[in-house]
């Protein structure tokens, strides 16, 4: 074989013009589509959208989601089950949902495209495998342990749940408050600065690493390479053919070297080495002989028990610090109780996306640190809107169950019937207006949804500061009809904090959380 | 890279491969689908057995024993209503309830005294009892309850077995009470044949007085305070729920005021006696005329009766005594 | 090769469009369907007389009062509509109902007595009274609320499916 530099600008004075390979060409108009269609489905969770598309397909077609709730839960949500088609898919065409579907593969790979100037060197160094991207694979296996002693931390470092919630609650709010007109309110989400930093500066490492977050640390990725190891189409290279010029690492996206030792657990199926191959040298098809021991990356026992402990040891350390859940961690309605919830929220965001009210936002630190970016309902900056279910609608996993109007019960009459209760309201008579201050005001009856109202006013005099009486009508609040929506909370005039506030004491999702009689 | 074209055993190989992933996922998932999952608090709640002995004509309802060796008053009293053979077989597993929830002395009143619960532990064994255990869900810190009482060392040197929550955990019960439909049970309850109640008597500030019927919230787990919320209707749908084998209600001391929970000794007054009874209504109206009530204004009291849980009217009129000399 | 790349795009594609077009196609099967009344959609609610409250709040007592033992209640597309069916222990018990809410006027041709206008639709067969709104502000083709209100009527004569 010639040296590889003087050989590479031969080849590149001989090369034939190659006719476009068009497999490569439907790569680039899937990743297109179904970037697209990701974006579509969050655009599309209103109540129409969530009746006539499939808005949480992509979720759902997530196989680290599967596994992970199958580990955490020991049930595997009827929609979950379309994931095995993914699996199949990488066990015959390998990672091709990294390549193909995967809307942050592709954002990765346009930004990847867009810095490749700034990442010159020769072909043979530019997309090298490196050691640290063995780091994916022992994210896994930590995430997975997790996952069995029952937390769903890995549903942070899932890309379908961390591009949801970082397009749902940082980016695209960002997007519109930057184009929306006056008088519009942007949705604003707790935390958006620092999601979409997280995102951007993934995506920013580009600059240096194409595709990093693929290639070091996605446990998807990781997971689909551990089934690509058997995959029956597979990248392959004619030695007759081959002159060592390298030229297929240039735009090799997975960095798994078809040049060298073709580590096809690392392999996109972007294609774009049998596309270059100026000798027509490299093929994706099926049965190719293994070009050495192993397909993948070797992952040394020490490092896999190091993660494996690490992972064992996550629940323990997050569950020690908090005994049981804040007060201010009022879950959305048709939530499980809270160890099942946990156990089944993939922190992917798609009910913050949902809510019409941006009353759901991702929790920072109020639901402790086990429930990092899991959805709490801040009253303050939304309410809970008595006739809308979208939230458990477009939960993908199952954690916030599919209420009806009818079993949410918030919008029926009399006393009849079960309902959903998420919280109660408590007053705070030192701050409310007719009770410590003398000036009427009755918002929180007036706008109490319930039916008949948890809020009862009841005629006072009160003497104000100059001495005058005034007559108001002062609120109480009967706990049995609360519900806890919080529209009392979010239109009191009295701000930071508000002189009623929601808190989950009595939520109905826990048998003992209730702290009236009733009936138990 | 020597091999050109396929090698039929790569091949099998990567097909049996690729056939293991999928058939192993395919079966995980079947699994998952059909799963109730591990959170899933499956099941019906558990339902109480009764655990009362048949009625015998000629057994007075309640008897009453005077004296001021705690141990022989309890012993006549159970002997004047037919002697603990009676109420527990032989083999059987009892559980002995008293009242032991509060950081007390047994001089303070608070809790069945030691010696009464320790003189009722000895009669279950002597009429044959495998396990006797003591149990309660103490309000204060269950350890230290234990100790300052006196009834776990009591227990203990009288052949009994001290049980607290944190090693009998609970379990969901079904209550089919007006109020209270289901809730958690001290799970040594689902496992004993007979219950003997040994409450103390005490003045009440919410219910008026505490005695057997309300000794019965000891054996309540969760957020069991929301019971105060309607004290008497909750009482009667615990006392429809726990029919004691036995009660043996400690007179010794009474505390009269400030109960509860009491504390100063002036608030307690030593009256002598011990009442035994297969009737728990009786005891309670009897021990309700021990503090100074009328047991009609008592309303748990007034409601269990009601409900023919047993005779108020027994208690409330004569009563048969003993005398224990010595 | 060509075509075996495009066509599950397009066959997705197609999937998509199907169900935006008709959502209520794609619902699942399982006990969603047991138990429509002939010809209708899935009913929206089946309420005994103890639970009247959960759909016609405050009249619930009034009716129950008059001998309504079974209220059953569906939504219309086409047009977009809320219908009820509301079922007495005896047809007197239908008529007063009847007449306290649609008044005197009948028209002919539905039912054993039917009053139709642009924005309602009341009928009684036999025990049972029917009435079906229309929503407010929508205009739809004349004669479309009045053959729901028939479809309703065949129904009821076909029988309950419960």
């Amino acid at each position: 074989m010639a040296e590889a530099l003087p050989v590479a600008r031969e080849a590149v004075a001989t090369r034939r013009k190659e006719p476009v390979y068009l497999p490569r060409v439907f790569r680039r108009v899937y990743q297109g589509f179904f970037l697209v269609f990701f974006l579509a489905t969050l655009a599309l969770m209103g109540e129409e959208g969530i009746r006539r598309f499939p808005v949480k397909l992509l979720l759902q077609l997530d196989p680290l989601s599967a596994i992970a709730v199958l580990a955490s839960s020991w049930v595997l949500p009827a929609g979950l089950a379309v994931a095995f088609a993914v699996v199949a898919l990488s066990v015959i065409f390998g990672r091709a949902f990294c390549g193909w579907i995967c809307p942050v593969g592709t954002l990765h790979h346009v930004a990847s495209w867009l810095t490749r100037r700034l990442r010159r060197g020769p072909h043979q160094h530019v997309n090298r495998w490196r050691p640290h991207f063995r780091l994916k694979y022992l994210l896994l296996v930590a995430l997975a342990v997790a996952a069995v002693a029952g937390t769903l931390s890995i549903g942070l470092l899932d890309p379908l749940s961390l591009a949801t919630r970082s397009f749902a609650s940082a980016l695209l709010p960002a997007l519109s408050a930057v184009t929306s007109t006056s008088g519009q309110r942007p949705r604003t989400f707790a935390g958006a600065w620092l999601t979409g930093a997280l995102f951007l500066s993934l995506l920013a490492a580009n600059r240096w690493i194409a595709r990093w977050w693929c290639r070091a640390l996605c446990p998807l990725g990781a997971l689909l390479g551990l089934g690509a190891r058997a995959a029956v189409f597979r990248i392959h290279v004619d030695p007759d053919r081959c002159n060592d010029c390298h030229r297929c690492a240039s735009d090799c996206q997975g960095a798994d070297e078809p040049f060298a030792r073709h580590r096809v657990s690392e392999c996109h199926v972007c294609l774009n080495c049998v596309s270059v191959c100026p000798e027509d040298a490299i093929r994706f098809r099926p049965f190719a002989p293994t070009a050495a021991p192993a397909g993948g990356v070797d992952l040394p026992r020490r490092q896999l028990v190091g993660a494996a402990l690490a992972g064992a040891a996550l629940l323990p350390l997050l569950r020690a610090s908090t005994a049981e859940a804040a007060p201010e961690a009022i879950r959305p309605p048709g939530a499980l109780p809270e160890d099942a919830f946990l156990a089944r929220c993939i922190r992917c965001g798609a009910c913050v996306n949902a809510c019409p009210t941006s009353a759901l936002q991702p929790s920072l630190v109020t639901a402790g640190l086990e429930g990092l970016y899991s959805p709490v309902l801040v009253a303050r900056r939304g309410w809970c809107e008595p006739s809308c279910t979208r939230c458990g609608q477009v939960c993908p996993t199952g954690a916030i169950t599919a209420l009806t109007p009818e079993t949410k019960g918030w919008t029926r009459g009399g006393s009849g019937g079960e309902r959903v209760k998420i919280g109660t309201a408590f007053f705070d008579w030192g701050r409310c207006l007719p009770w410590a201050m003398a000036t009427p005001c009755v918002v929180c009856e007036e706008v109490c949804p319930t039916s008949p109202k948890a809020i009862a006013l009841e005629p006072a005099d009160a003497v104000r500061v100059d001495g005058s009486v005034v007559r108001v009508q002062r609120p109480r609040l009967d706990p049995d009809r609360c519900v806890g929506c919080g529209l009392c909370e979010a239109k009191c005039p009295v701000a930071s904090p508000a002189a009623i506030r929601i808190t989950r004491a009595g939520e109905s999702r826990d048998p003992k959380g209730g702290f009236t009689l009733g009936r138990s | 890279m020597s091999d050109r074209g396929t090698d039929r055993r790569t091949v099998l190989r990567r097909f049996g491969q690729a056939g293991t992933v999928l058939a192993a996922t395919g079966a995980l998932g079947a699994w998952g689908l059909r799963s109730t999952g591990r959170f899933h608090r499956g099941g019906a709640s558990r339902v109480l057995r009764d655990l009362r002995v048949p009625s015998e004509s000629g057994r007075p309802p309640i008897v009453v024993a005077r004296g001021s060796d705690a141990a022989s008053t309890v012993r006549a009293a159970v002997a004047a209503v037919g002697g603990m053979e009676r109420f527990v077989g032989r083999g059987e597993t009892v559980l002995v309830k008293p009242n032991m929830a509060w950081d007390r002395t047994p001089e303070q009143g608070a809790n069945t005294h030691p010696d009464v619960v320790a003189e009722v532990v000895r009669q279950c064994r002597a009429a044959g009892a495998r396990r006797v255990v003591v149990a309660e869900n103490p309000v204060h810190d269950g350890e230290r309850v234990a100790e300052r009482s006196g009834i776990r060392a009591a227990v203990v040197a009288a052949g009994g077995e001290l049980v607290l929550p944190a090693a009998s955990g609970f379990e969901w019960v079904s209550l089919g009470g007006s109020i209270l439909a289901s809730w958690e049970v001290l799970s040594v309850l689902l496992g004993a044949d007979r219950l003997v109640n040994v409450p103390v008597v005490k003045h009440h500030s919410l219910s008026r007085m505490t005695c057997g019927l309300k000794n019965h919230m000891g054996l309540l787990g969760g957020s069991r305070g929301r019971l105060h919320q309607d004290v008497h209707a909750s009482l009667a749908d615990l006392a429809a729920a726990f029919r004691p084998t036995l009660t043996v209600v400690d007179a010794t001391r009474v505390m009269r005021r400030n109960g509860p929970t009491g504390g100063r000794l002036e608030d307690v007054e030593a009256v002598n006696a011990v009442a035994a009874g297969a009737d728990p209504v009786a005891c309670d109206a009897w021990a309700a005329r021990q503090l100074g009530l009328d047991p009609r204004d008592v309303g748990h009291v007034v409601l269990a009766d009601g409900r023919g849980l047993g005779s108020l009217a027994a208690g409330a009129g004569a009563v048969p005594e003993v005398v224990v000399n010595g | 090769m060509a075509a075996a790349l495009t066509a599950p795009l397009v066959a997705f594609t197609a999937w998509v469009i199907h169900g935006a077009i008709d959502p209520d196609a794609l619902r699942p099967r399982s006990a969603a369907r047991a138990g429509a009344w002939s010809g209708l959609p899935q009913h929206r609610a089946d309420l005994p007389a103890d639970r009247l409250e959960e759909r016609v709040d405050g009249a619930a007592d009034a009716l129950r009062a008059d001998g309504c033992r079974r209220l059953v209640a569906w939504r219309f597309e086409r047009p977009p509509a809320d219908a009820e069916a509301l079922f007495f222990a005896t047809a007197q018990g239908a008529r007063t109902v009847l007449e306290r809410e649609a008044g005197r006027d009948r028209t002919p041709g539905l039912g054993d007595e039917a009053q139709v206008s642009p924005q309602a639709v009341y009928f009684r067969r036999g025990a049972v009274l029917v009435r079906v709104f229309l929503d407010p502000g929508a205009s739809p083709p004349p004669d479309e609320l009045l053959a729901r209100a028939r479809d309703l009527d065949r129904a009821l004569r076909e029988g309950d499916p419960s």
